[in-house]
């Protein structure tokens, strides 16, 4: 037996190339199924749990799961607004807690949300370093975008421009980052937080600008209306947040049209849940109420069906590769069957051919398995995220 | 083992006590009579303050990072309203812990002249609202009444368990006021044929509810008024009546007498300081004098 490994391992040193490239595609092969579990089996686990920590979500009648995906995990989907008028009339101190957010474009890519005070105290966010947002113009960064941007506590960041070829759009405004979140393993790492208030200058909706009144330049005047100023597009914005007074800025209209993508509801008891879905059903014309939840476990269900045909796949993928290796080892041996007649004339058994194969076999096997385990083991100790974001954005 | 028992005992205090601190429900104000209206209607557990220095006026008062981070993490946060405490536009508070006590009457506001310049974005675009109101309410007890009870019905939604007491305390805090109210008007029914100036523009409620007649100046108790204003005011006074003059706080003595000269007698209603002792009746902590009449 130990002379038949000898050899077969000799053999497999002898046909380097040959060795690798079975080794390489058996270990992909046998990978695929294991990471990909991995990765699912992560996924879901983040998925719940973020599900379960995010009780309700109030928001403008459309696709629950958007509404969901946006507001619970801040992906990209756009919802239909709320306004501050529908917040306002679910305070209800003695049943729930609300948490108002508004999505407000990207900072360098990233998800920048407004949100009030409320969502940090509901999700127990508690900063590792300076402090939560205090005035308008203030954000705190999540865990990974602090480590992908560098930035640090009085460092300085800007908005994405959204409207590069639209004039009357809003400017990037300039913001400073008063404290960095630690790590929460959850869709709150990669946000910019400030408050709504700061969110709605970014988009535009609210502003401070140079007062006319106190304004010595006679450029900035269009023309006089009766006892009125009008003053031409030359008017100075203020879009640095983190110099401009605060009483400069204003927003034009009531607060309570001012838009919200989302309110989440933390329910104080399930009758104060009952109750709210009774209020909100009898606006489901216009607005919806989704537990979060249900939401998520119909969504793993459409996962797991992608799951069993990501199986197939690769059930199908297993058997096209054995085909080729059975291809491989028939093509071997015969062009081995010079050097098992060798084997046979000075007294090794007559089967010497199928006992040799398979333990070369046995052996790549073996190798190719160790590797995989390896590589499992590797990314389930590290960083499943990382394999996520490689799988998923290529 | 006495020891020992008297050690364990302590040490199991000390270790209480952090939480027994935790669990205090915490509310914070904007203005000192808000603090002393919610301490009437509060239960003994609960902490009532307004963390602004006493020796200045709550209404001028902008809040540091300190005290910023103070009122995030209060239970509740009462607000005058109309205006008044600007800065909590652009502070990152919690919306739904932030109460404001004048909101159940908003259509008895009296507007008051503004420097602030409203504007609007082209022909169509809506202009900004920038109107401002008279908001020292507690200057009349009747309005102070609706503001504690705005209180009270914050304090029963939050902490359901203890309503009736929080009801009890109000109905006890109604009463007070209403006596105030009657001790008021005829207190100021004395000064009926008496011409009234205001140092400053915050008595409008206190005007309304009891028929003053207030001309208002904007004359700061820490400084001495200039040749101008005092032209001004000579030019206003009434040399067929006595004139009182309603000071926010007591004004310079450089400025007393001036007044003296002109035989202005003062009254110090201060409606946005917290410079009361703490045995000082309701009253006194609204801001009004212990009495109202003539004085020199």
């Amino acid at each position: 037996m130990t002379g038949l490994a000898l050899l077969a391992i000799r053999n497999l040193q002898h046909n380097k190339v040959r060795s690798a490239v079975l080794i390489f595609v058996l270990t992909i092969v046998t990978s695929i199924p294991v990471l990909a579990n991995l990765v699912i089996s992560q996924a879901e686990r983040d998925l719940m749990a973020r599900a379960q920590s995010t009780p309700l979500v109030y928001g403008a009648q459309g696709s629950p799961i958007d509404l969901v995906l946006g507001s619970a995990y801040f992906s990209d989907q756009s919802t239909t607004t709320v306004k501050m008028a529908d917040y306002l009339d679910l305070i209800d101190l003695s049943y729930f807690a609300l948490a108002p957010m508004r999505r407000a474009g990207t900072i360098r890519g990233l998800p920048f949300v407004g949100v009030d005070y409320e969502y940090f105290i509901e999700r127990g966010l508690r900063p590792s370093e300076g402090f939560l947002p205090l005035r308008v113009g203030d954000v705190v960064l999540g865990h990974a975008v602090a480590q992908k941007t560098g930035l640090t506590v009085g460092g300085e960041l800007r908005t994405d421009a959204t409207q590069a070829f639209d004039l009357a759009g809003s400017y990037p405004v300039t913001l400073r980052v008063s404290g960095i979140l630690p790590r929460t393993n959850s869709p709150d790492d990669g946000v910019v937080f400030a408050d709504l208030r700061t969110a709605w200058i970014a988009e535009g909706i609210g502003h401070g600008h140079q007062e006319l009144t106190t304004s010595s330049d006679p450029n900035l005047l269009l023309k006089p209306q009766n006892d009125a100023l009008a003053a031409n597009s030359s008017l100075p914005t203020y879009t640095d947040l983190t110099q401009a007074d605060g009483d400069a800025f204003h927003y034009h209209g009531a607060d309570s049209d001012l838009p919200l993508s989302a309110v989440l509801v933390f329910p104080r008891s399930p009758k104060a849940e009952a109750l709210l879905k009774g209020r909100v059903a009898e606006q489901q014309e216009t607005r919806q109420l989704v537990d979060v939840e249900n939401v998520i476990q119909d969504l793993l269900t459409r996962v797991f069906q992608m799951k069993s045909i990501l199986q197939n796949v690769v059930a199908t993928m297993a058997i096209a590769t054995i085909a080729a290796l059975f291809l491989v080892v028939v093509l071997s041996v015969r062009m081995r069957r010079r050097e098992f007649e060798i084997a046979n004339q000075i007294g090794a058994p007559k089967k010497i051919a199928v006992y040799l194969v398979a333990m070369e076999l046995v052996i790549l096997l073996s190798v190719a398995l160790a590797l995989t385990l390896a590589i499992s083991g590797a990314v389930y100790i590290f960083d499943i995220d990382a394999l996520s974001r490689i799988l998923v954005e290529g | 083992m006495r020891p020992a028992l008297f050690l364990f005992t302590i040490l199991v205090g000390l270790s209480a006590a952090p939480s027994i601190a935790e669990d205090r429900r915490t509310v914070l104000t904007v203005t000192p009579a808000l603090t002393v209206l919610a301490q009437e209607i509060a239960t003994a557990d609960m902490t009532i303050s307004y963390p602004g220095p006493a020796d200045e006026n709550a209404a001028d008062w902008t809040p540091g990072a300190d005290e910023l981070r103070q009122y995030q993490q209060a239970d509740l946060i009462l607000l005058v309203g109309a205006g008044y405490s600007p800065w909590t536009a652009t502070a990152a508070l919690p919306r739904a812990r932030m109460i404001d006590a004048s909101q159940g009457f908003a259509d008895f506001y009296i507007a008051r002249e503004t420097d602030v310049v409203a504007h609007q974005h082209g022909p169509g675009g809506d202009a900004n609202h920038h109107s401002e109101y008279a908001n020292t309410f507690w200057l009349n007890p009747k309005l102070a009444q609706q503001q504690a009870r705005e209180i009270s019905s914050a304090f029963s939604a939050l902490w359901p368990e203890n309503a009736e007491e929080f009801q009890q305390n109000l109905s006890a805090t109604i009463e007070t006021l209403e006596a105030l109210d009657t001790a008021l008007t005829a207190e100021f029914a004395t000064l009926d044929n008496v011409q009234l100036f205001a140092s400053h523009p915050v008595y409008q409620y206190m005007d309304q509810a009891y028929g003053l007649r207030l001309h208002s100046f904007h004359w700061e108790p820490d400084q001495h008024p200039e040749s101008a204003q005092w032209k001004e005011f000579d030019a206003l006074l009434d040399p067929n009546r006595r004139t009182v003059m309603i000071w926010e706080a007591e004004p310079t003595q450089e400025t007393l007498k001036e007044l003296q000269i002109r035989d202005v007698s003062i009254i110090v209603v201060s409606p946005s300081f917290a410079s009361f002792s703490s045995d000082a009746s309701l009253r006194e902590k609204l801001g009004f004098p212990k009495g109202i009449g003539l004085r020199q």
